[in-house]
């Protein structure tokens, strides 16, 4: 047995094809970009070598850059803030309900099987204010007249517009991952709370909530790194604007290369979001070494 | 919990709201499509529809690409999910497997991927392909669909693998078994559950994809769905609601169709991805 599983060859056969796959579409193409930030390239005429320039100009020059980044950051917060906070009440309230658990659960994890594309297309009508859309519609019967607006166009909640379809998506996901890590608590450490006179409220707060976070710690973060790559939603229903006031890393990036056709400054803002990612790994590894 | 009858009727109320939130969006958007599409302009977007039509399908269906957007689709999803499978279950039995000095730090080389976002390829790639004719081919939305989908799908295999016992592959090599052998008839078929949850999971995201359909694919008729669900958009932004919820209706079915029969295996896939960083 030993030496059938030594076999080199066969070791080449089974591993060699994904490994092919792999480096050509993913691993060569992040040396590639890096290669590619190092010049000024249009595409077409010669490509120019500029050294650390491109990214010289993303630091200290580009004032949408940092715009972007800053977005990005809100964007991050209010989609964590949906996945992590409504995530883990909706496992709560689960954890209360034992009747149709699963059917709750089905159901409650079905907006993340639906392209971006539609849930785009849902969210620009439910925003819509011309012809009226459900939330200017639902706010003016609730009589509050005064807070409706163009949701998508208006400079100071077009951003918070475009964060929520994606944080709404995804609620269900983190739910679930939460609801795991809630009913893993052994029944006796509830019981002998109850024992000890613990009400509903100090349970949660003084037991199941110190048992859980680790998870919650992981969720926080994955819903981090997943929103640092944001693109499809914001892209879709304002593709940055009004002016830049929805512009984010990713879709600043993927204009600069594909419309302004700026790819050497482009793919020197794919490997900075490549870095921001990793960096965000290293920091839950950091985050899981220090609770083990 | 030990809760009273009151605060159990409350909270169930509350999941019920919330369930509600959830899910009455997609619901919206299946009752829309039966609306008139002269009614999308009226006052009240919660109406239900005063009459059922099918107006709306019949001019989704007049517009003609809705076949080839179909087809594309399968297309891309079904030879990416195989080639997912077969590519990912291979490399999982040499990772976890056999005895071979890299094996570490290729598993580590792949579940590295899982946190790569897909935005630094895309300049690459779009060279690569322009250069050799792949531009515009269902082969180029192939490729790095099912790149990108084996650090998680060979992640899936090594766990699954994990629990193989030496045994009973010791038993296989002793009735005669050679390697090929061992995973063919042995391994592959005892991962009858990942390679559900593998498949089912990848169907649905790449039948969703938008990046790489988006920036590789000009030709009208290479699109995938994702894509063409944007036809219904006029060229001043202003959108035939209509046809749109119709045509999001009819290609989400096939997504709901496979997550409702497959919840399971979706979930558990998708949440494994979720987690694993």
């Amino acid at each position: 047995m030993e030496k059938i599983l030594r076999d080199r060859k066969a070791i080449l056969v089974f591993l060699f094809p994904a490994l092919v796959v792999y480096l050509f579409t993913v691993l060569a193409p992040i040396l590639w970009s890096m290669y590619y930030s190092f010049f000024s390239w249009d595409g077409i005429s010669p490509m120019k070598y500029i050294g650390f320039d491109n990214y010289v100009r993303m630091l200290t020059h580009d004032k949408t850059f940092w715009k972007a980044f800053e977005n990005n950051m809100v964007y991050v917060a209010i989609i964590v803030f949906m996945q992590v906070c409504l995530g883990l009440l909706v496992a709560m309230l689960l954890t209360t309900i034992h009747k149709g658990r699963e059917l709750f659960k089905t159901l409650y994890f079905t907006p993340a099987i639906i392209t971006s594309v539609a849930i785009s297309q849902l969210f620009q009508s439910i925003f819509s204010f011309e012809p009226i859309g459900i939330l200017n519609y639902v706010l003016q019967k609730f009589g509050l007249e005064v807070w409706t607006r163009p949701w998508l166009t208006d400079l100071k909640w077009a951003l918070t517009a475009v964060s929520v379809p994606e944080g709404w998506r995804f609620i269900g996901l983190y739910m679930i991952i939460l609801f795991t890590a809630l009913i893993s608590i052994p029944s006796d450490v509830e019981e002998a709370a109850h024992i000890d006179g613990a009400s509903s409220w100090n349970l949660f707060f003084h037991i199941k909530f110190p048992m859980i976070k680790p998870v919650l710690m992981v969720t926080i973060i994955m819903a981090t790194t997943g929103a640092l790559k944001g693109f499809d939603i914001p892209y879709l229903l304002t593709n940055g604007g009004p002016g830049r006031a929805t512009e984010l890393l990713p879709t600043y990036m993927y204009k600069t290369a594909f419309s302004r056709l700026d790819y050497g400054y482009g793919s020197a803002m794919a490997v900075f979001i490549v870095i921001e990612s990793l960096l965000a790994v290293a920091f839950i590894r950091k985050m899981m070494d220090e609770k083990s | 919990m030990k809760l009273s009858r009151k605060s159990k009727a409350i909270l169930l109320l509350v999941s019920l709201a919330l369930l509600i939130i959830q899910i009455y969006p997609l619901v919206w958007i299946f009752i829309s499509s039966f609306k008139d599409p002269r009614k999308f302009t009226s006052n009240n977007p919660l109406s239900l529809p005063s009459h059922f039509t099918l107006q709306n399908y019949i001019n989704v269906w007049n517009k003609g690409n809705l076949g080839t957007y179909f087809l594309n689709s399968l297309i891309v999803a079904v030879s990416s999910v195989v080639f997912i499978i077969v590519l990912s279950a291979m490399a999982a039995f040499v990772l976890e497997k056999m005895r071979f000095k890299w094996n570490k730090g290729l598993l580590f080389l792949f579940l590295c991927g899982i946190m790569i976002p897909i935005q630094v390829v895309l300049i690459p790639l779009f060279m690569i392909y322009n250069k050799t004719g792949l531009i515009n081919t269902l082969t180029s939305l192939i490729l790095p669909q099912v790149g990108f989908a084996l650090p998680i799908s060979v992640y899936l295999f090594v766990s699954f693998y994990k629990y193989i016992s030496n045994e009973i592959m010791e038993a296989a090599v002793m009735d005669g078994c050679g390697i090929y052998q061992l995973f063919l008839r042995i391994i592959f078929p005892l991962s009858r559950n990942t390679i559900v949850t593998v498949a089912v999971m990848n169907l649905i995201f790449i039948w969703n994809e938008f990046i790489f359909a988006n920036t590789f694919i000009h030709d009208l008729k290479f699109r995938t769905i994702p894509v063409g669900l944007m036809d219904f958009i006029g060229q001043y932004g202003l959108t035939d609601w209509g046809a749109t919820f119709a045509v999001i209706s009819l290609t989400t079915i096939p997504t709901l169709l496979v997550y409702f029969v497959f919840n399971k295996s979706v979930i558990s896939g998708m949440t494994a991805g979720a987690t694993k960083g």
